[in-house]
């Protein structure tokens, strides 16, 4: 285990080196494996065939050795004599060398024949050629005749011995041919066995790197679905893939501490804005308040009691009630602690401020009611209509010729109350019923007919209380033809 | 970067494996390279004939020296002389069966001779060509066992072989039944003669087959029916040549009229004869009487075309000549003559004789 963790832990071009030196030097000692084998059958054979080549070359000296024999006795010459000695010790040195490797007994027998025969011979003819010496002619023709027919019987014999060998041989190189293709089968199987052997060995060696790159790339791409958690991944090894291992691991990390503070600062950044937002809100409320706080008329009423107390001591019935009613006006504001209001409330201040402007503008304004007496408890933010009326009545019908009327409705329209206020003043262009919808018309300095309140106020403060479309709408139909102020107010807020 | 357990472990685990497995495949690879070589090997060694334990050289070797090498009757003879001598470490050679040129039995005398084999077994003849290489054999100090045909002039030790009167008297008695079934065969103001023609081989230069005609010829004489005249003719068959036998025989039987009886006193005339009546569809009209027991000569018996055959038992032979010689080489002597028996094949016996034939060869 340690060596494959030493394995492991080598550069993976070392290791591809490494397997390949294995895988190499197995086929290659399978090879020279085959070829010792090989070779050791063919020097058996090639045994078997050098016995038929040391008989040819016995045929070969036998040859000489008679040649010079009967040169000798034919010429008697010196030089014959002593080639003769020379070819026949020659010859009994091949005889006593001879091998001959078979296992069949009559081949044996035929070499055991062979030799005897050739010594016969050797003696027949030293016997010829000494008879020679001794001028002993008689005997040396004789001697001859028998040297003769024995190198006749050698020759046949030595030819028929070398037959039979080639016989055997034959039947020798038959069996190898079919040994050969054994060996061809045996071979192919064994170096298919050591290719699969050698496969599963790169197989597992190149696992060794690929796998933790699998590993790798499976987690690099679940990293880029931007799933950081989870472990981190095992080095497994020292080489160039643990090194990218560490790097993309620490990678992961700084990954994750990064995108950890990105939340917290997101974090931190949404809490700021919501406190800005609040902020915001408190702002408007301060701004709602101080507008409130505008007309609140405390003094006012009270001052304004007092006048009442004081024409009715006076027994001034008329101014009494003018003073009352204004007195009444300005009470609504103190009356309302809190901010919503019933629609009732708004409507009886509607009433108090319309009798006050008619006294003061001497009756000129007409103003006319039609109530839908069960929306009225329907609540909505205080002073909402007085500003609205306040308008129709400095904008609208101010300035006109004919005599004005400003008419009051409240009705219900699916799940709205409908608040119409509606003169027959002289009309608002389309551009400037724009303006003030979209809140650019700057609020003029209240003058010094008005309350301080104006459109865009009550619009805000509408759009701020209920933050549904379309609650407040003017329509005008054009230069003179009046307008139309509807809040429509959903149920239930 | 924390490891954990289960995950290494299993790594660890899977390695091990994987590391066993190539162990594993490298030491079934390494064996089975190792057992195929080791069979391929001995597949070699067994395909080339080396597996064979190669014994020593005999102790002694025996020369057969024979007029014929290719007939049957020899080829049985010197099987049982080879199973013979393999029981006492003796390598018999049938001379000149490996040579490429056909000597005459005189050559391969002197080739044995001069090859110092330790005995010869020779197939003798009263030349004196004969008598003079058996003589310088012993000379030489290689002790001669004659067989089949004698020389008993010469210096040789033994002879193995049937009695050649005997044989004679056996033909003489097998003519005498013979002659019985033609005269039977025959109309009966006929039966006054059986004509016999005895086949001889020409080339025989011995006595022995005087031996046998002058036996056969008084047993005749003196055991036959007087009733009716036996004419016992002689005719030599020329068996010089290598097919000049079967000629012979043809040119005799179409020249004249077909004897009653025809006698063969060797295999080849048999044989020919039995041919030559078979083609001449004139089977039943002579009565051969043959000799050896070959697979033809056996069929023809059982088909009734050859009436009987005499046979010398051959294996019995070769197994007295390698006896003769080992008894004289250890003891330096041996009885001066081995008796082989013979017997008589015909159509009532010869199936009885296949089947011991086939138990001997067993």
């Amino acid at each position: 285990m340690k060596s494959k963790r030493f394995f492991s832990n080598l550069p993976i071009q070392t290791r591809l080196i490494v397997i390949f030196l294995i895988t190499t030097a197995l086929i290659f000692m399978v090879n020279v494996f085959v070829y010792v084998n090989i070779n050791g059958m063919i020097e058996q054979i090639e045994a078997v065939y050098s016995s038929n080549i040391s008989l040819n070359e016995l045929t070969d000296k036998l040859t000489d050795v008679h040649e010079e024999m009967a040169r000798y006795l034919k010429t008697k010459s010196t030089d014959s004599l002593e080639e003769y000695y020379k070819t026949s010790q020659e010859y009994r040195d091949q005889i006593e060398a001879l091998t001959i490797s078979t296992t069949s007994t009559e081949v044996r027998y035929m070499k055991n024949c062979i030799v005897n025969m050739s010594y016969t011979y050797l003696d027949r003819a030293d016997a010829a050629i000494n008879a020679k010496r001794g001028r002993n002619v008689s005997k040396y023709v004789g001697t001859y005749d028998d040297c003769l027919k024995i190198f006749d019987y050698l020759n046949t014999c030595i030819y028929s011995l070398n037959n039979e060998q080639f016989k055997e041989s034959s039947g020798n190189y038959a069996g190898l041919l079919k040994s050969l293709k054994y060996s061809e089968v045996f071979c192919l199987t064994i170096l298919v066995l050591v290719a699969v052997s050698n496969v599963l060995l790169i197989i597992l060696a190149t696992q060794s790197i690929t796998n933790p790159l699998k590993l790798l790339a499976r987690r690099a791409n679940e990293v880029s679905d931007g799933k950081l958690e989870g472990e981190l991944l095992t080095v497994e090894s020292e080489d160039e893939v643990g090194v990218v291992t560490k790097a993309f691991n620490q990678m992961v990390t700084s990954l994750r501490d990064y995108i950890e503070q990105v939340k917290d600062n997101a974090l931190k950044e949404s809490a700021m804005m919501e406190k800005e937002l609040r902020m915001n809100a408190a702002l408007k409320d301060a701004q709602l308040k101080y507008l409130q706080a505008q007309i609140n008329p405390h003094f006012l009423f009270n001052t304004l009691n007092a006048g009442a107390q004081l024409a009715m001591l006076e027994g001034a019935d008329r101014t009494n009630t003018y003073i009352q009613k204004m007195a009444d006006f300005f009470r609504y504001n103190i009356k309302k602690d809190h901010e919503l209001v019933t629609i009732a409330d708004e409507i009886e201040l509607i009433d108090n401020y319309i009798y006050i402007l008619n006294v003061r503008f001497s009756g000129d304004i007409h103003f006319e009611k039609y109530i839908d007496e069960e929306l009225t408890s329907i609540e909505i933010p205080s002073m909402t209509l007085q500003p609205i009326v306040e308008n129709a009545v400095n904008y609208g019908i101010r300035n006109i010729d004919w005599e004005g009327l400003i008419t009051l409705s409240l009705y219900g329209e699916g799940d709205r109350a409908c608040i119409s206020v509606k003169d027959n003043g002289v009309g608002m262009p389309q551009d400037k019923i724009d303006r003030i919808l979209s809140d650019e018309l700057v609020p003029s300095e209240p003058t010094g007919d008005s309350n301080g309140i104006g459109l865009t106020n009550v619009i805000s403060r509408l759009d701020l209380h209920y933050n549904v479309d379309n609650i407040f709408n003017i329509y005008s139909e054009g230069e003179n033809k009046g307008t139309e102020v509807i809040i429509r107010v959903p149920f239930g807020q | 970067m924390k490891e954990k357990d289960n995950p290494e472990s299993k790594r660890r685990s899977k390695y091990t494996i994987a590391t066993i497995l190539f162990v594993v495949m490298i030491i079934i690879s390494g064996l089975v390279t190792l057992v195929t070589m080791i069979y391929f090997r001995h597949r070699v060694r067994e395909d080339m004939n080396l597996t064979k334990s190669v014994e020593g050289d005999p102790e002694r070797y025996y020369s057969l020296v024979v007029r014929d090498n290719d007939d049957t009757y020899w080829h049985s003879a010197y099987e049982s002389m080879k199973a013979q001598g393999e029981l006492y470490d003796v390598y018999v050679d049938m001379a000149g069966k490996n040579l490429s040129v056909d000597y005459s039995k005189y050559d391969l005398m002197e080739m044995a001779i001069s090859s110092k084999v330790d005995g010869i077994i020779y197939e003798a003849d009263d030349s004196e060509q004969s008598l003079t290489l058996i003589n310088k054999a012993v000379a030489a100090g290689i002790p001669v066992v004659t067989v089949r045909t004698d020389a008993p002039a010469s210096a040789r030790r033994s002879f193995v072989g049937v009695s050649f009167y005997n044989l004679g008297m056996e033909y003489g008695k097998l003519i005498i039944d013979a002659a019985g079934e033609v005269i039977r065969s025959k109309p009966s103001d006929k039966r006054d003669t059986v004509s016999v023609l005895v086949l001889t081989d020409g080339n025989m230069q011995d006595t022995s087959q005087n031996v046998v005609l002058s036996a056969l010829k008084e047993t005749v004489q003196k055991e036959a029916d007087d009733s009716y005249e036996i004419i016992i003719g002689t005719a030599q068959i020329d068996n010089s040549g290598e097919f000049t036998a079967e000629e012979s025989v043809r040119d005799l039987l179409y020249s004249a009229s077909l004897p009653d009886v025809i006698v063969c006193l060797n295999e080849v005339n048999t044989e020919s004869v039995y041919q030559t009546i078979v083609e001449m569809n004139k089977v039943g009209k002579s009565i051969i009487l043959g000799y050896d027991d070959s697979d033809i000569v056996l069929k023809a018996i059982e088909r009734e075309g050859i009436y009987a055959s005499i046979t010398v038992d051959s294996r019995q032979m070769g197994q007295d000549c390698v006896e003769a010689l080992n008894e004289y080489i250890v003891y330096k002597r041996v009885s001066d003559y081995y008796g082989v028996d013979y017997k008589i094949i015909n159509s009532k016996n010869v199936s009885e004789y296949r089947m011991s034939e086939v138990t001997d060869e067993e």
